[in-house]
C-alpha cells in the first residue's frame, strides 16, 4: 500500500503562527525568565487554541495549562506537588481490591457477589474505601495548600497578602485548575467559556509577574486621599 | 472620612505584597481603623512559616500601621490588639509592644497579660528589650504593680540541663542545671540594668524582692537541690562571682551574675535613699541560706558601715563569719574599711577572740575524717598558726593594733607571707608568653662582649611568668635585626653560647638579610661550622619543657632558614670564595633525621602539607638551601645559560641523586622540594631534569606523585620549557581529577593545574582542536566547579590588562564558544563568565549576547556587582540588551539584598532604557520597574514621572 502524498497533507497547513496580545507576550517573557519550560508550556497551550484547524484544541491547550499550573510549583522552589496522585487512579486501584475481594468472598458465586457475608475479603476492601474516603479532605486541603504556596512564590516579595484577597486568589487558581483538569479529560466547554478561564487566568498571573506596580500605588494613593481628605473636611 | 468601601476598593486593587504594606504605609490617620476592622483585616495575623529548616517571621502590614497611629488613638488601637487572634509571629508582638510605648501608661496597662503572653511564647529579636522598655514606661508613669508583673514575666528563669561529662573509664559526671533566661545572658542583662533604677525608684522594697527572689530562684537551680534551705548553705559563688564588686575577676555575664549586680545595685540605691533601712538590709540578707546573700551584705555594710558602726562590729565579732572563706573576700574588704574605726578596746577583743578562737577539736576531727589518720600536734600549731596570721592580714597590718601588729610580725617571720592577700578574689591569671631580663632597649646599649657574657652567666629563676631563655632570645634576635654587621662580625664569639641564644642570633640576621641589610659571612660560617658540629639533642633537657631549646636541631634549621635567605639574596649573599666552606655547612643538615616518617605522620596529613613540612624541617628547608646553593654558583660562574649543568657542582648532584632514591629517603616532604623547585632544578642542569622527571613525579607512586606535583603546580608559574618537558606529568594530574567534586576552593593544586591550562591557552600554546591536548582533557575531566575556576581565572586575568590584542580576544572568545559547544550550561560552571563580562575586555555586543545565555541558562552570573557596573556602563550605547540582562539578573535573585546591591547601577540601566526611542525597549524598562517596585524598591517610582 503506498500513497502520493504525505500523510500531513490534507490535516492542514501546518502549525498556524499565533499572534500573542502584549500581555501574553509578557506574560511569555516572565515566565520564560522563571523558567524555560514554563514559558514553553504557555506559548505551547496558547498555540494549540489558537489552531482552529484542530478539532480537539479545547481539550489539548486545557492540558498544557493544567500541566503549566501543576509545573509552577517546583519551578518556582515550592515543595510538594500542586496534585498528588489523582482521584480516578485512586478510584481504579480500588476497584482491583474490590474485584479481588469479591472472588475471594464466601458470598462470591457464578461470578457475582451476594453479599451475605462481611467476610475477611469485604472487611479489606471496607478498610481500604474508609482510606479513600478519609483521605478526600485532606487531598483537597494540601491541594489548596500547595496552591497557595505557589501564589506566594508568584508574589515578587513573597510577603503577606490580605486573608480575603489571598483567599480569593486561591479560590479563583482552584477554579481555574479544575476547569483545565474538567476540559483536558474532554468535559464539556464551549470556546467562549475557554476564552473567558485564559483570561482570567492571565490576568491573575499577571498581577504577579507582570506587576504594574506603581500604577497600583497611583490607584491607592487616589483612595487614601479620597478618605483622608473627608476626614480632614 | 474613611469607609469600609474606600477599603474594600484598596483591596480589590491590591496584587502583589509590595501593594499591600504599601497601602498600610501610605494610612496616616486612625480613621481608618474601623472600616479595616469590619473588612476583617485585623482577624488574620501573618503567621510565622517554617521554610527551608528555618523559621520566618513576616511583617504584618496592618500591626506597622497600628504603631504608627496608636499615639493618635491609644484606645481603639488597644482595643483592636486585644481583638486580634493570637499568633506566633514575633514581629506583630514586637509591633504591639512598640504600639503600647506610644499610648499612655494606663492605656498601655491593658496589654499586660497578652505581653507576658508573647515573652513566653517568642521570646526573640528586640522584643525583649521592647518589653523592657515597656516596663520603664509603665513604672515612669506610676503603674508600678503592671511593671512589677511584666518584670516577673520578662526576667523569668528556666533550668537547662548541662551535657554530661564522659570519661575513658566511663565514669560519667552530671553537672546541675543552669538558670537560663528566656532570651540570651547578654539582653538578660542590659534588661536589668534598664530597669532595676527606674522600679527601684518608683518601688524600692518590692522591686528588690522580686530581685532577690530571682537570684534566689537562680541559685536553687545551681545547687540541684529540690527545695531552698534553711540553714546557711554553700552555693560556690566564690568561683562563679569572685568579688560582690566590679571586678576583673567576675568573668560571668550570665543571668546569675547579672542578678547579683542588680540585687547589689537596687540596695545600694533603697540605702541611698533611706541610710537607716541599712541594717534591716544586711539581716534580712544575712539570714538567707545562700552565701552569696551573705557577701552581699558585707559588701553593703563595708560601702555604708559608717553610721552603723555598731553593727560592723558585731559581723567582725563573728568567727564563724571570719573563719568562712567563701565570703572571705567582701570580709576582708569590710575589716580594712572600718577595723580600724572600731574603739580600740573592742578591736583587742576580736584579735584576742582570734588567738583565741582556734577549735582545735574540730580541727582534728574534720582532718581525720577527711585523711583518714589523725593530724599531729606539730601540724596542728602550724594550721592555727597559719589561720591567726592569715585573719590577723586580712584585717590589714595598718588596721591593727600595736600589740596585734607584733603578733603578725611574729607569725609572717616563722611561716611567711601568706600565699596570697585575702583581700584579692579567688585566682585568676593569664599567660602573655615569654618575658625576658632586658627588653631591646636595654639590650641594645650593651656591647657583644657584655651581651655574650649575660647569655652565658644569666640564669633563670624558673618561676611562673618569669623572664625566660626563650624571652631573652627573641630581644636578642629584635636587636641583631637591627645592627646585623656588628653581630655577624662577632658571630664567633656565640660558640658555647646556648642553642636558644644562637637561634636567636640566626633569626635576626635572616630577619635582617630580608630587609636587605647586609652581613659579615665570613665570621657566621665558622661560627656554623661549629653548630653542625653540635649534637642535635642535649641530655636532660629532652621530654620535658624548660624554655630552653632541646638541643641544636632548632639553630640547625634557623641556620637552613639563614643560608636559603643567603643564597637567594643578591648582593647580600655569602662571597663567592666561601663556597666550599658554605657547602661543608649545608651537606651535613642534609642528612639531618628531621623529618622522619614518624614526624611526617604525626605533623602531615591534614596538619601540614609535604610542602609546608618541607620549610619547617631541617632536612627540608635545607633541601631548598642546597638547591638555592646551586643557583648561587651558576650566578657566580658566568657561563652561558645553556653551559652549566650539575657537573660543575657535584657535591649538589650527589646530594639530589641520593635524596631521590626511594631506599635512601623516602620522605614525602623532600619530594616536595624537588616538585617545588622543579623549574629552577630544570635551570640548573636541564638534561638531569629531562632524566630524573619522572622519578621526581612518580607515575606508579601515587603519594609520591601528589608530593611533587602539588609542590610543583601550587608555587610555580606554567613555564612553557617546563610544560613541555613535563607535558605527560600534566596529563597524570589531569587524569587523576575526580570529576565529581562538589567545589574548587582557590590555590588548591586543582585550581592552580586549571590555571597552568589556561594561562598556556592565554599564551597561544594551544589549539582547540588538539585532540587530547592537555587543554581538551582537562575541559573532559574537570568537574563544573573547576571550569568554572578555569573561566573565572581568564575573566579576573583579562580584567587586569589593560586590554586585550584582537588574536588574543578572538582566541578567549573561541574558546568560550567551544565550550559553550562541548558543555551542557550545567556542566561548566559558566556563570563564571560574570567576570568576562565585568572586565569589559571583550566586544561588548558579543559580551552581552553571551551574558544574557548565562542568565538564561544558569540563573546567575558571578561576580553580579560587577556584572551591574559593566551593564551601567554599556547602557547608553546598548540599552535594550543591558536592561533584557538586568531584568534576568533581578529575576534571578530571591533575596532582598542582592538587589540592594546594585540599585545605583539598575537606575542607570533604566533611565537608559526609558530614554530610548525603542518603544519595545522602553517598555521592557517600564516592566522592569514595575517589577522593582513589587519587590519592594519603592525608589525607582520617579523614573515613570
Amino acid at each position: 500500500m503506498g500513497s502520493a502524498t504525505p500523510p500531513s497533507e490534507g490535516l492542514g497547513a501546518g502549525p498556524t503562527p499565533v499572534a500573542l496580545t502584549g500581555r501574553q507576550l509578557a506574560l511569555f517573557n516572565a515566565l520564560s525568565a522563571k523558567n524555560a519550560r514554563l514559558g514553553s508550556m504557555y506559548l505551547g497551550a496558547l498555540r494549540v487554541f489558537a489552531d482552529e484547524s484542530n478539532p480537539d484544541r479545547l481539550a489539548l491547550a486545557a492540558h498544557g495549562l493544567r500541566e503549566l499550573m501543576e509545573k509552577m510549583g517546583p519551578a518556582l522552589g515550592v515543595s510538594g506537588a500542586m496534585r498528588g496522585v489523582g482521584m480516578t487512579q485512586k478510584v481504579q486501584a480500588l476497584r482491583k481490591v474490590w474485584v479481588a475481594s469479591c472472588e475471594a468472598s464466601v458470598s462470591f458465586s457464578d461470578g457475582q457477589w451476594g453479599g451475605e457475608v462481611i467476610d475477611d475479603p469485604l472487611r479489606d476492601y471496607l478498610g481500604t474505601s474508609d482510606d479513600l474516603f478519609r483521605s478526600m479532605p485532606e487531598e483537597a486541603r494540601s491541594r489548596r495548600s500547595a496552591a497557595e504556596e505557589v501564589l506566594r512564590h508568584m508574589d515578587p516579595l513573597q510577603g503577606e497578602m490580605p486573608e480575603p484577597i489571598a483567599a480569593e486568589r486561591v479560590r479563583e487558581w482552584m477554579d481555574t485548575w479544575k476547569f483545565f483538569e474538567r476540559v483536558c479529560h474532554h468535559g464539556e466547554a464551549t470556546e467562549g467559556q475557554f476564552d473567558t478561564r485564559l483570561d482570567a487566568f492571565e490576568t491573575l498571573l499577571q498581577g504577579y509577574l507582570v506587576p504594574e506596580t506603581f500604577g497600583v500605588h497611583d490607584d491607592l494613593d487616589a483612595i487614601i486621599e479620597e478618605g483622608e481628605r473627608i476626614a480632614d473636611s | 472620612m474613611p469607609t469600609r468601601e474606600h477599603v474594600q476598593e484598596a483591596l480589590s486593587k491590591i496584587k502583589t505584597s509590595a501593594d499591600y504594606e504599601y497601602f498600610f504605609d501610605r494610612l496616616s490617620t486612625p480613621d481608618w481603623i474601623d472600616p479595616l476592622r469590619e473588612s476583617g483585616i485585623f482577624s488574620s495575623p501573618a503567621a510565622a512559616r517554617k521554610e527551608g529548616g528555618g523559621t520566618w517571621f513576616p511583617n504584618w502590614p496592618p500591626s506597622r500601621y497600628l504603631v504608627r497611629v496608636a499615639a493618635e488613638a491609644p484606645e481603639k488601637v488597644a482595643a483592636v490588639i486585644a481583638d486580634i487572634p493570637e499568633t506566633d509571629n514575633v514581629r506583630i508582638h514586637e509591633d504591639f509592644v512598640d504600639a503600647a510605648l506610644a499610648m499612655p501608661a494606663e492605656i498601655a496597662e491593658s496589654l499586660l497579660q497578652p505581653a507576658i503572653r508573647w515573652i513566653e511564647s517568642s521570646p526573640y529579636f528586640l522584643l525583649p528589650q521592647k518589653l523592657a522598655d515597656l516596663v520603664v514606661h509603665l513604672a515612669a508613669a506610676d503603674r508600678v504593680r503592671a511593671a512589677l508583673d511584666l518584670s516577673r514575666g520578662l526576667l523569668a528563669l528556666r533550668p537547662e540541663a548541662r551535657p554530661t561529662l564522659s570519661f575513658d573509664d566511663d565514669d560519667e559526671v552530671q553537672y546541675s542545671s543552669e538558670p537560663k533566661p528566656l532570651f540570651d545572658d547578654w539582653d538578660y542583662q542590659e534588661i536589668l540594668r534598664k530597669v532595676t533604677p527606674v522600679l527601684v525608684d518608683r518601688a524600692g522594697e518590692e522591686t528588690l524582692a522580686v530581685l532577690v527572689d530571682l537570684l534566689e530562684a537562680a541559685v536553687l537551680i545551681t545547687s540541684g537541690m529540690d527545695e531552698r534551705p534553711t540553714a546557711a548553705t554553700e552555693d560556690l559563688s566564690y568561683i562563679w562571682r569572685p568579688a560582690v564588686e566590679e571586678h576583673d575577676q567576675n568573668i560571668g555575664g550570665d543571668a546569675k551574675n547579672s542578678l547579683v549586680v542588680a540585687v547589689r545595685d537596687a540596695s545600694m540605691q533603697l540605702i541611698e535613699s533611706n541610710p537607716d533601712g541599712l541594717p534591716d538590709l544586711v539581716q534580712d540578707f544575712l539570714r538567707r541560706p545562700w552565701r552569696i546573700f551573705h557577701r552581699i551584705a558585707l559588701y553593703l555594710l563595708e560601702k555604708f558601715g559608717e553610721r552603723h558602726m555598731l553593727l560592723v562590729e558585731q559581723i567582725l565579732r563573728d568567727m564563724d563569719l571570719l573563719d568562712e572563706l567563701a565570703v572571705r573576700h567582701e570580709m576582708a574588704l569590710l575589716a580594712r574599711r572600718h577595723f580600724a574605726s572600731l574603739p580600740v578596746p573592742v578591736q583587742l577583743e576580736i584579735v584576742r577572740a582570734i588567738d583565741e578562737g582556734f577549735d582545735e577539736e574540730e580541727f582534728r576531727r574534720r582532718y581525720a575524717e577527711a585523711r583518714g589518720e589523725a593530724p599531729t600536734d606539730e601540724l596542728v600549731r602550724e594550721w592555727n598558726a597559719h589561720r591567726r596570721r592569715d585573719l590577723l592580714a586580712m584585717i590589714g597590718r595598718e588596721s591593727l593594733p600595736e600589740s596585734a601588729r607584733e603578733l603578725l610580725d611574729t607569725l609572717v617571720a616563722e611561716f611567711g607571707e601568706p600565699t596570697r592577700d585575702p583581700a584579692e578574689a579567688s585566682f585568676s591569671v593569664s599567660w602573655v608568653g615569654p618575658t625576658s631580663p632586658l627588653d631591646v632597649d636595654a639590650l641594645r646599649e650593651k656591647s657583644v662582649e657584655e651581651t655574650v657574657e649575660l647569655l652565658r652567666e644569666w640564669t633563670p629563676s624558673g618561676e611562673h611568668m618569669a623572664p625566660s631563655p626563650e624571652g631573652l632570645g627573641r630581644v636578642l634576635s629584635a636587636v641583631v635585626e637591627e645592627d646585623p654587621q656588628k653581630w655577624s662580625t662577632a658571630a664567633t664569639q656565640f660558640i658555647e653560647v646556648d642553642p636558644t641564644y644562637v637561634r636567636g642570633l640566626l633569626w635576626g640576621l635572616r630577619e635582617a638579610l630580608r630587609q636587605k641589610r647586609g652581613v659579615n659571612w665570613e665570621p657566621v660560617i665558622a661560627l656554623s661550622d661549629w653548630i653542625v658540629a653540635q649534637p642535635r639533642d642535649i641530655p636532660g633537657r629532652e621530654g620535658e619543657y624548660t624554655d630552653l631549646d632541646p638541643g641544636w636541631v632548632w639553630a640547625r634549621k634557623a641556620l637552613a632558614d639563614l643560608l636559603t635567605e643567603g643564597f637567594s639574596s643578591q648582593p647580600l649573599g655569602p662571597p663567592f670564595e666561601l663556597r666550599a666552606r658554605c657547602w661543608t655547612v649545608i651537606e651535613p643538615l642534609t642528612q639531618d633525621p628531621e623529618p622522619t616518617s614518624e614526624y611526617e605522620a604525626q605533623y602531615g596529613g591534614d596538619n601540614m602539607d609535604p610542602a609546608t613540612l618541607s620549610i619547617n624541617t631541617v632536612r627540608g628547608q635545607t633541601m631548598h638551601a642546597a638547591i638555592y646553593y646551586g643557583l648561587w654558583v651558576r650566578r657566580h660562574r658566568d657561563e652561558g645559560p645553556g653551559d652549566f649543568s650539575l657537573n660543575v657542582v657535584p657535591e649538589l648532584a650527589d646530594v639530589l641523586n641520593a635524596h631521590l632514591d626511594t631506599s635512601v629517603d623516602s620522605s614525602l616532604t623532600i619530594r616536595a622540594v624537588y616538585g617545588w623547585r622543579f623549574p629552577q632544578l630544570m635551570l640548573l642542569d636541564r638534561t638531569w631534569a629531562a632524566d630524573n622527571y619522572r622519578a621526581v613525579f612518580p607515575a606508579d607512586q601515587d603519594v609520591l606523585f601528589e608530593a611533587a606535583w602539588a609542590a610543583y603546580v601550587k608555587f610555580n608559574p606554567p613555564y612553557d620549557e617546563v610544560v613541555e618537558l613535563i607535558d605527560d606529568v600534566y596529563v597524570q594530574a589531569i587524569d587523576r581529577l575526580d570529576s565529581t567534586a562538589d567545589e574548587t576552593a582557590p590555590y588548591t593544586p586543582e585550581a592552580r593545574l586549571a590555571d597552568h591550562v589556561m594561562t598556556l591557552y592565554w599564551r597561544g600554546k594551544f589549539f582547540l582542536e588538539t585532540e587530547n591536548g592537555l587543554l581538551q582533557r582537562l575541559v573532559d575531566k574537570a568537574p563544573p566547579s573547576l571550569l568554572g575556576e578555569a573561566l573565572n581565572f581568564i575573566g579576573r586575568s583579562a580584567r587586569e590588562v589593560e586590554q586585550l590584542d584582537d588574536d588574543l580576544r578572538d582566541r578567549l572568545q573561541n574558546l568560550w564558544g567551544w565550550l559553550k559547544e562541548r558543555k551542557s550550561p550545567d556542566s561548566a560552571g559558566f556563570k563564571s563568565f560574570g567576570w568576562w563580562f565585568g572586565s569589559g575586555r571583550f566586544d561588548p555586543a558579543w559580551a552581552l549576547r553571551e551574558l544574557q545565555w548565562v542568565l538564561e541558562n544558569t540563573r546567575d552570573a558571578d561576580p553580579r556587582h560587577l556584572v551591574a557596573e559593566e551593564l551601567a556602563r554599556l547602557a547608553p550605547l546598548y540599552p535594550k540588551e543591558s536592561v533584557l540582562s538586568l531584568r534576568l539578573l533581578v529575576e534571578t535573585r530571591t533575596k532582598q539584598w542582592e538587589i540592594y546591591g546594585i540599585r545605583d547601577e539598575a537606575r542607570i540601566i533604566l533611565d537608559a532604557a526609558l530614554s530610548s526611542k525603542d518603544a519595545n525597549t522602553k517598555e521592557i524598562a517600564t516592566q522592569q520597574v514595575h517589577a522593582l517596585g513589587a519587590r519592594g524598591f519603592r525608589e525607582f517610582r520617579d523614573l515613570l514621572r
